[in-house]
């Protein structure tokens, strides 16, 4: 189902408290995206499945061993992998 | 001074004013063989090179000086205001009547015309002041009054700021201003046409004004107003039969063959049939989306691990199996779907800024054939998406066969059965990226509960082998 986007935040927040339960996601944390526009992938390396405007909050559920990706929840519970240098 | 003035001449204006607005029609006779042979010989003057339009024009001026005394009780200097009526009406007729119609042979009714060095100086200078007078007629009114006063009449700052009913530095700065637009103006008109296009182009793809030097420029250039009209006639096309933007005109442009020529300066240089071509396309499009397959050329720059190298240019020829489907929305969720036997790959960006959007959780790409795209910060604008579609291979991997993954193909893939898994450096070690449900991995080595695999996007990691299916 997609959330409209207020709703969507609120489900954000719901989803950090349910994610610290969830295995592998440590320390889960909204963040703020301040790229112009953030490519949202896959997988690090993989698809493109979406585009977040600058301001986006983002739910982050997990980080590459060189930090270089972090794996996000944003809006409308899409789950992939943003460079971490675009978050505020 | 062209229009002495003396207090007895003014009282007796002024009688025939009042008698004109009491009723007596014989008054404005009086004033009409009073003013008329000034006001003829003026508009002569103004109309060098047409004087047999002066008639008319004063004809007109007296008509609207008729009507204008006798709808109100305006307190009147009559004779400037005869002359500034005067002025006006033979300014509307230059601005009126087009240029390439005024006869190049007409009698030189000035000294300044008269033909001393040749035909073609002569034709050059009368051009030269046939371009200053329409420049003059397009400043605004008091600037233009204020202008021919000072440098027809002759008159003093003092008598046009009475006329004016303003100081003698707000006049000084009217003609000043009225000469800084007429250069103004002429630069703009000898600006480069291509360079004015692009501008323009430019305002356009941003959805911002042009410059005033654009806009002097296309005053009096009828070729770049052509070229304006065909973008709107073309905006509107679009946005009537299937609302987007750029990316949609690039589309446009990639189905007439046009991207490899600047994409839309192209499509417009096709003129007058484009228009025509852009509405057919569009009406093809209607309810649906605009499929470009491949050998067609590529819309935009797209990078994607899909494609054979990673990239393709703008304008370059899509692979074979891949297609570039693109649409348009208003609202919040756009669905694209791929041709047959094409699978969802990558999401293009949105062509407008500040928007986010995402495939929604029913898509899963390298699965389906169908992409919902959920969008937000559209704030009710035509925003188009595009997606990239690829045929999977044998083994349904997206990404282009290579000889490595030939070697890899030799074994049945795995396929991921949970909804979403890590990559891992090593068994329980930290993570490199992750895995979806129905994507294809091949099994490169085992550990116990443990798959060394390798992804359609060349990556190595380790996932648990109770999450694969086959292989």
């Amino acid at each position: 189902m997609i959330l409209p986007p207020h709703r969507a935040v609120v489900a954000l927040v719901a989803a950090a408290v349910v994610a610290g339960a969830a295995p592998g996601a440590a320390k889960a944390r909204v963040r703020t995206t301040c790229a112009p526009r953030t490519k949202v992938l896959s997988t690090p390396g993989g698809l493109v499945v979406g585009f977040l405007a600058r301001g986006a909050q983002v739910l982050v559920l997990k980080h590459t061993r060189n930090s270089y990706w972090t794996e996000v929840r944003a809006v409308h519970s899409l789950v992939g992998w943003i460079h971490t240098q675009d978050l505020c | 001074m062209l229009l002495p003035s003396t207090s007895s001449s003014q009282d007796d204006d002024v009688r025939l004013v009042e008698r004109l607005r009491a009723g007596d029609e014989l008054a404005f006779e009086a004033i009409v063989a009073r003013h008329r042979p000034r006001l003829l010989a003026f508009a002569r003057r103004i109309l060098r090179s047409r004087p047999d339009a002066a008639e008319d024009v004063v004809q007109e001026a007296l008509m609207r000086a008729h009507l204008a005394l006798r709808r109100d009780d305006r307190e009147i200097l009559l004779r400037p205001w005869l002359f500034k009526l005067t002025r006006n009406c033979a300014l509307d007729e230059i601005s009126r009547v087009k240029a390439d119609t005024i006869p190049l042979d007409a009698p030189a009714a000035a000294g300044a015309l008269v033909d001393l060095d040749g035909p073609a100086q002569a034709h050059e200078r009368r051009a030269s002041v046939r371009g200053m007078l329409e420049g003059i007629a397009t400043l605004p009114e008091e600037q233009r009054h204020a202008l021919l006063r000072r440098e027809v009449d002759g008159a003093s700052h003092a008598d046009i700021a009475s006329e004016l009913g303003i100081s003698g530095a707000a006049s000084r700065s009217l003609v000043s201003r009225a000469r800084e637009n007429l250069a103004k103006r002429n630069a703009a008109l000898d600006a480069r046409c291509g360079d004015m296009q692009d501008q323009l182009l430019r305002a356009y793809r941003t959805g911002r004004r042009a410059s005033a030097h654009v806009y002097r420029h296309l005053a009096g250039c009828k070729q770049c107003r052509a070229y304006r009209g065909q973008l709107r006639a073309m905006r509107e096309a679009l946005h009537v039969l299937h609302p987007g933007g750029w990316l949609l005109l690039s589309v446009v442009a990639s189905k007439l063959g046009l991207a490899g020529k600047g994409t839309v300066a192209g499509l417009l240089t096709k003129a007058p049939a484009t228009v025509g071509a852009v509405a057919a396309i569009s009406v093809a499009a209607v309810g649906g989306t605009f499929v470009i397959s491949a050998g067609q050329p590529s819309p935009a720059t797209i990078h994607s691990p899909v494609l054979p190298g990673g990239v393709i240019a703008k304008g370059a020829p899509l692979p074979r199996q891949t297609a570039v489907v693109v649409g348009a929305t208003q609202g919040a969720t756009v669905s694209l779907t791929c041709p047959p036997g094409h699978r969802v790959a990558d999401l293009l960006p949105p062509d407008a800024g500040g928007v986010t959007a995402i495939y929604a959780p029913s898509t899963h790409p390298g699965i389906s054939r169908t992409a919902t795209i959920a969008l937000s910060g559209t704030r009710g604008k035509n925003v188009g998406v595009a997606i990239l579609c690829r045929v999977p291979g044998p083994d349904g991997s997206l990404t282009p066969t290579s000889a490595t993954a030939n070697a890899a193909a030799a074994r049945p893939p795995a396929v991921v059965c949970v909804e979403r898994d890590y990559l891992r450096a090593a068994p329980h070690s930290g993570v490199l990226g992750s895995v979806s449900s129905g994507e294809p991995v091949h099994v490169l080595g085992r550990a116990p509960a443990w798959r060394h695999v390798k992804t359609q996007f060349g990556r190595t990691g380790w996932v648990p082998a109770a999450d694969l299916c086959g292989g």
